[in-house]
């Protein structure tokens, strides 16, 4: 098979827009696991280079849609060039919330900061590194059009719902116990919450993925029987 | 190339053949001792915009041609294989060409209209076939050819000017108004809109659109873009091989096959 | 990696050194040469023009001078006499109307059918490359040779009625045929093979092709074509005179049979005489002539500006 297109300005562009999707990919990774860090190692520091780091993925964002926009205008992508450009276009988007939730997670741990006294903290790191591999794996697939990472992606979600699902009761039943940690507890929650949905995202990258490399779509009983696991 | 049924699912029989407006089966085009097109089957439906693409060369204008028998006046052309309008065999010997080429009419690439007037450019083959029986008959096919042809409204206060002194996509459209004049089943375009601007362009597809179900139509198109914005079939020809045949959207959003996805992507070499 | 792609890298790849456009001297004198060859060819170009004008004009010139005198009602509607005083042009312009009418009644049909058969119908094989070569060739065939044919053929095996029009038509119809079966043939090369294919396309058969498309569009091209070889049939003469249209005809000729002469071999009669009033007849016998082959020319010119078709 050709690699190449015809008219290679066309392979540049397509290059650079998957590298700009590596590049925000990367940086909302390192956003994650250093909100987590600033959360559980009291980093203040972390948490506001994390907060700042999210503006350059939001210019980055920017930067794919005129890209994206750009390519469809004038080199009209055709199969799967054309689902590729899509799938990137949408897949900024979803890597845009991502880093939004890291964001977050980095705002709530300068919030928590002094009140280390729960025991539930120590399952979080755990969940948000499953949860950033995934990320990771997501991208990774995007990059290598591999139809079969991504399927494994999207298995893997059952595992953070599955913590998620643990730290809520665990948390639920501090918050019973101990009434002032309520407002703490309320933020840790808020922070698994985070992390779940970033692993759903993930989830919702790799089916992105899934389409742009095969052509079809993830079956709906596939999926059920993945998130089923 | 793997022996691959491209003809769409259908049961062997009489009945499945009637579903079909044009079938052609295991065709081989030969120039001398060059075979254009090797083993094609293709079914046309009626309610479908067909188009063929490919590169040049690749035999798809060829193959339209065979459709017409337009290739019988090369020489050198020979065809095998079984084509059939309505179930009925067009290279037969019962078939008279004349009246095949009155029902699988043609439109070309350059437009080409008659050095006549208008209205005679559009009457010319109601005559020759003896549609009309009178003058008044002939100015009703006339005006609805030309309403068909969307060139009514620009042309109808000059119906005695010279066809070939309107512009390039009036020419066209004028030419496909000739086609239709004589109610074909089937209107066979060879690259209509080679020679034509984007606007003009646009007007010969929205024709395309309308005429879209009256007609079987069947298209070659250099333009990728122009044959999925018109038809809702694309047959992908390489090298005189039928490489794919299959829905539009999913030719061109999902090709199966790797030949015709580096086309239409643009990698083709 | 495919052919052609890399066939444009290695080409963009090589080094080449910039074209140094600025006036040097070498590009100054390369300069000067160019526009000596362009201006020695504009001028050699112009003394070949004024010669050939120079020829024709001293022709029209003479010919006027000497004959325009001679030009009389008498002289366009008398016939040929002893008597330079008497005599007149009209017996050998029936001689040439009656002779041209029998030509152009027989080659135009044949010779149009011939070029439409040989370019639309006929398979191209052995023996439509001969028969093309062999009207080619007849096309080039010295007229004398016509006349001889027109003899033995039309007076010795046919035996039709010395100097008449009709055998002086037929001979020089023969002539002429060739000629109009190549012009038609390019006349009808020239109709764009779109208009077949259009009118093929909407069921036409290969008669209605012909005639409905390409005849009339070709019909300028063949009549041009048909009018130059009549022109050049009217200003013949020695084919004419084998078949002996070379008699006194002290009558205007009435019929295609009865004994006539023609314009360009009562010229060369006249030119012939001792008496000095000849002289002056012979140039406005020539006048008479130049005129006729003039309007001949012109009409073919009209026709062909007037209905040739742009593409």
């Amino acid at each position: 098979m050709a690699e190449q297109h015809t008219v290679s300005a066309f392979d540049d562009e397509i290059n650079r827009l998957r590298g700009l999707v590596a590049e925000m990919g990367g940086r909302v990774e390192l956003a994650l696991d250093e909100a987590m860090q600033a959360l559980v190692k009291q980093e203040p520091g972390l948490a506001e280079r994390v907060i700042e780091g999210d503006l350059r993925v939001d210019a980055l964002e920017a930067e794919v849609e005129k890209l994206v926009v750009q390519i469809i205008a004038l080199r009209a992508p055709m199969a799967n060039d054309l689902r590729e450009v899509i799938a990137a276009l949408k897949i900024v988007g979803v890597i845009e919330r991502i880093g939004d939730y890291a964001k977050n997670i980095a705002k709530r741990s300068r919030q928590i900061s002094g009140h280390r006294t729960i025991e539930p903290i120590s399952l979080l790191p755990s969940m948000a590194q499953i949860a950033g591999e995934m990320v990771h794996d997501a991208l990774d697939a995007f990059a290598t059009r591999n139809a079969v990472l991504a399927s494994a992606v999207i298995e893997r979600d059952v595992l953070v719902d599955n913590f998620y699902n643990s730290i809520f009761r665990t948390l639920v039943t501090y918050m019973v116990e101990n009434p002032k940690t309520i407002s703490e507890c309320a933020h840790l929650l808020f922070v698994a919450k985070n992390i779940e949905r970033i692993g759903d995202h993930a989830t919702n990258v790799a089916e992105m993925v899934y389409y742009a490399a095969t052509g079809e779509y993830l079956p709906e009983r596939d999926r059920a029987a993945l998130a089923e696991g | 190339m793997v022996a691959l049924d491209m003809t769409t699912d259908t049961v062997p029989g009489d009945a499945a053949v009637a579903q079909h407006k044009m079938t052609t089966r295991n065709v081989n085009v030969y120039y001398g001792a060059k075979q254009a097109i090797k083993d094609v089957s293709i079914d046309i439906d009626m309610d479908n915009v067909t188009a063929f693409i490919g590169p040049s060369g690749c035999g798809k204008s060829t193959f339209l041609r065979t459709l017409n028998r337009m290739n019988d006046t090369v020489a050198s052309a020979r065809v095998t294989g079984e084509i059939t309008l309505d179930g009925e065999d067009i290279y037969a010997s019962s078939m008279d060409v004349v009246q095949l080429r009155a029902r699988v009419g043609m439109v070309f690439q350059k437009p080409n209209p008659f050095p006549k007037s208008i209205y005679d450019n559009i009457a010319y083959g109601p005559r020759i076939h003896g549609l009309a029986t009178s003058k008044a008959d002939l100015d009703v096919i006339v005006e609805s050819s030309l309403r068909r042809a969307g060139l009514w409204d620009e042309v109808k206060d000059r119906l005695r000017d010279s066809g070939t002194a309107l512009s390039g996509g009036q020419q066209q459209r004028l030419c496909i108004g000739r086609a239709i004049a004589v109610e074909p089943e089937v209107i066979l375009m060879d690259e209509p809109c080679s020679a034509l601007d984007p606007i003009a362009t646009a007007k010969i597809e929205e024709l395309i659109h309308a005429l879209r179900g009256r007609y079987a139509i069947v298209i070659v198109t250099h333009n990728m873009q122009q044959a999925a914005r018109v038809s809702q079939r694309t047959a992908f020809f390489h090298l005189g091989d039928l490489v794919e045949y299959g829905v539009t959207t999913d030719i061109f959003t999902n090709p199966r096959e790797e030949r015709t996805k580096d086309y239409i992507t643009g990698r083709y070499g | 990696m495919t052919e052609p792609a890399s066939a444009i890298a290695i080409a963009t790849n090589m080094e080449r050194k910039p074209t140094d456009w600025s006036a040097s001297s070498k590009m100054r004198q390369r300069l000067a040469s160019r526009n000596r060859t362009e201006k020695m060819f504009q001028f050699t170009g112009l003394a070949a023009v004024v010669l050939a004008v120079f020829f024709l004009a001293f022709l029209l010139w003479s010919m006027l001078a000497d004959g325009v005198h001679g030009l009389s009602w008498q002289f366009l509607t008398g016939t040929d006499s002893s008597d330079p005083e008497t005599v007149g042009i009209w017996g050998a312009l029936k001689g040439s109307l009656l002779t041209m009418a029998v030509t152009l009644g027989l080659s135009f049909p044949i010779g149009v059918l011939t070029a439409l058969y040989l370019e639309e119908f006929a398979p191209r094989n052995m023996w439509t490359d001969i028969v093309e070569v062999s009207i080619n060739n007849l096309a080039a065939v010295p007229s004398i040779i016509f006349g001889l044919l027109g003899l033995a053929v039309f007076l010795n095996f046919m035996h039709l009625p010395r100097s008449a029009p009709v055998v002086g038509g037929l001979t020089l119809a023969l002539m002429t045929m060739p000629v109009i079966v190549i012009a038609g043939r390019n006349a009808i090369k020239s109709v764009p093979p779109s208009i077949r294919d259009a009118a093929r396309g909407i069921g036409a058969s290969p008669v209605q092709v012909v005639f409905h498309h390409v005849l009339p569009l070709a019909l300028p091209g063949i009549m041009t074509g048909t009018i130059i070889g009549m022109a050049r049939a009217l200003g013949e003469t020695a084919p004419l005179l084998m078949i002996g249209m070379r008699a006194f005809i002290p009558t205007p000729p009435s019929s295609f049979t009865e004994p006539a002469t023609v314009l360009p071999v009562q010229i060369f009669l006249w030119s012939d005489e001792i008496s000095q009033g000849f002289v002056e007849k012979t140039s406005a016998a020539i006048i008479v002539l130049l005129a006729v082959l003039m309007t001949m020319n012109s009409i073919a010119i009209i026709l062909r500006n007037r209905f040739e078709q742009k593409w």
